[in-house]
């Protein structure tokens, strides 16, 4: 039997896996595809003040090992997000996290202000970094000044877990991270999608209505696993990675290179279930290779001693 | 999700393949309109699963059919499975034909592969005692295809070709117009095809009587409402709706196509 528990600051989940904003909608959508109880928590689609309508089609773009989204930030607005969608996922017997996004510092407080009263959720995300949004957005996580001060704003108005979602956007993610953290924030997760643009060279158009979206899926994984390595090397707090996971083996990755939990995204439109199947297969990796807990694994990364043929046993010693 | 086996492989016209695949729950669980997701490679590339409408259905047999064209990566690679491959199918998914009372009769307007669900569609008309017509429009004689299922169920076939092939020469909307005075107004009209296709066809029966209902087709990631990827505008100041959970089947009235 393994330990499979993490701690994500005040937070414990079962296992380490998540679900990721935007790729999961509220849950409801899941229901019967996916057993939550075998899941560490689920991340809400990003919730916003006011209702948003989204962008115009086209809104999305497959792409090599990938794709591109320009959603927009759809959502029906807080009010309904309490009244419809906060029930059920309060009913699910795993951890809930609300993915949150502002305009400003001011709508930022007010959201998890006005969420802060409610029961039936354990944690906040908060979202500085949608590239598909024109105000604010990326902003947020792209300085590191304004980072601080936002998550400090927004820890004075809750006593629940704080997690802010970064850009891999910028030029030094780390500084960003570090901002989060003199903030207040009990942990990092990294990365949000990777700017990209597609074109219809038969009609000359970009391929998606906003010109540019985000690129998400495995061929983003290797920058998602070198975000998260260079951010573990540089905060106290634990890190969360995102990016491209498709099976056990890809999230390993990120633990070996210092997340302490992960998310699971675009896999979910492919394979519904796909965050079970890797939590599943942690569990057999950690028995297998004799890790009486996951915790073992995280940031367990050798660099000392590269092995040329790549075919070294595995230790864990 | 279900591994369902490629019970029959058929050529039915260039580079258009008609699959029938093993499936007891599927062939009990559709509905006309409903479409199912197949994952045509365990391969990252492509990535995303291709939605196909259901063709027709028989639960005393356990299978389902489904209609399509090669037209890209997805389907090329579909198109290479044999008779007895096990292909990874997500479904039923979407929203339903709604059928017209008892006995009142139906429309259907398809353009090129638009065909695909109306044949499980006129099975279920039939049963509901509506006389059916098809308003069937291709680009030649050679891409009409599977006119026996139609016949065999006693549909009314009206035929466009644009090379003159077959039927009127044109395109299905010109079939429209030139038919217009010899259809049941009444009657409910069912529409499939390219965008294009049916923002014309939609068009043009937007100033007659009678329902009209529209299965479009657009880009999907994941076909079960979380991405959000499939909008399509909504009629007046209403935002969007998401062709694979609020539809692929909307009410005319209820989708801006044009």
């Amino acid at each position: 039997m393994v330990d499979m528990r993490v701690q994500i600051g005040p937070l414990e989940l079962r296992n380490p896996v998540l679900t990721a904003s935007g790729t999961f909608g509220y849950a409801k959508e899941f229901e019967g595809l996916v057993d939550f109880s075998r899941l560490g928590g689920v991340v809400s689609k990003t919730v916003t003040l006011e209702p948003r309508a989204g962008n115009p089609p086209p809104r999305i773009v497959e792409t090599p090992a990938g794709m591109l989204n320009s959603i927009g930030l759809a959502n029906d607005g807080v009010d309904r997000f309490i009244a419809e969608k906060l029930p059920y996922l309060a009913s699910l017997s795993t951890r809930v996290i609300v993915n949150v996004a502002g305009k400003s510092e001011e709508e930022f407080v007010a959201i998890v202000e006005r969420l802060e009263r409610e029961s039936g959720f354990d944690a906040f995300e908060l979202n500085f970094s949608c590239p598909n949004v024109k105000e604010g957005g990326l902003a947020f996580s792209s300085d590191p000044k304004v980072t601080e001060r936002v998550t400090r704003a927004v820890r004075r108005v809750t006593s629940r877990c704080l997690i802010v979602k970064l850009t891999p956007n910028v030029t030094d993610i780390a500084s960003i991270a570090r901002a989060a953290e003199d903030g207040g924030a009990d942990a990092i997760s990294a990365i949000n999608t990777v700017v990209g643009m597609a074109v219809d060279v038969y009609t000359r158009r970009p391929r998606l209505a906003t010109v540019t979206g985000g690129l998400s899926g495995p061929a983003i994984r290797p920058i998602a696993v070198a975000r998260v390595w260079q951010i573990a090397q540089q905060v106290r707090i634990p890190v969360i990675g995102v990016g491209g996971i498709f099976q056990p083996e890809d999230a390993l990755e990120f633990l070996i290179a210092g997340a302490t939990a992960v998310q699971i995204g675009t896999a979910h439109f492919v394979q519904p279930d796909a965050a079970v199947r890797v939590a599943e297969g942690i569990e057999n990796y950690c028995e297998r290779y004799g890790f009486r807990s996951v915790r073992q694994i995280i940031g367990s990364l050798d660099t000392t001693s590269p092995d040329p043929s790549g075919a070294a046993a595995i230790s864990t010693e | 999700m279900e591994l369902c086996q490629v019970i029959e492989r058929r050529k039915v016209a260039d580079s258009t393949f008609r699959y029938t695949l093993a499936s007891p729950f599927l062939a009990r669980a559709v509905r006309p309109g409903n479409f199912i997701n197949i994952r045509v490679s365990p391969s990252l590339m492509p990535l995303w699963r291709r939605p196909f409408s259901v063709h027709d259905a028989d639960p005393s047999r356990g299978q389902v059919d489904i209609l399509f064209q090669v037209v890209g990566e997805g389907t090329r690679i579909l198109s290479c499975a044999s008779v007895g491959a096990e292909l990874d199918v997500f479904g039923p998914l979407g929203n339903s034909f709604p059928l017209p009372p008892p006995g009142s009769p139906a429309v259907l307007v398809a353009g090129g592969l638009g065909i695909a669900p109306f044949l499980f569609l006129s099975r279920a008309l039939k049963a509901n005692g509506s006389p059916t017509h098809l308003l069937y429009g291709a680009r030649s004689r050679s891409r009409l295809v599977e006119l026996d299922g139609f016949q065999a169920l006693g549909v009314e076939i009206r035929l466009a070709t644009e090379d003159g092939s077959a039927g009127v020469r044109g395109t299905v909307v010109d079939l429209l117009q030139e038919t217009e005075t010899d259809l049941p107004p009444e009657a409910w009209h069912y529409v499939c095809g390219p965008l294009a296709a049916v923002s014309a066809i939609g068009r043009e029966l937007s100033r007659r009587q009678g329902k009209v209902w529209v299965s479009l087709e657009t880009t999907m990631a994941c076909g079960f409402g979380a991405c959000m990827g499939c909008a399509v505008k909504a009629r007046g100041d209403r935002g969007y709706h998401l062709v694979c959970k609020d539809g692929p089947v909307f009410e005319l009235s209820e989708v801006e196509l044009w």
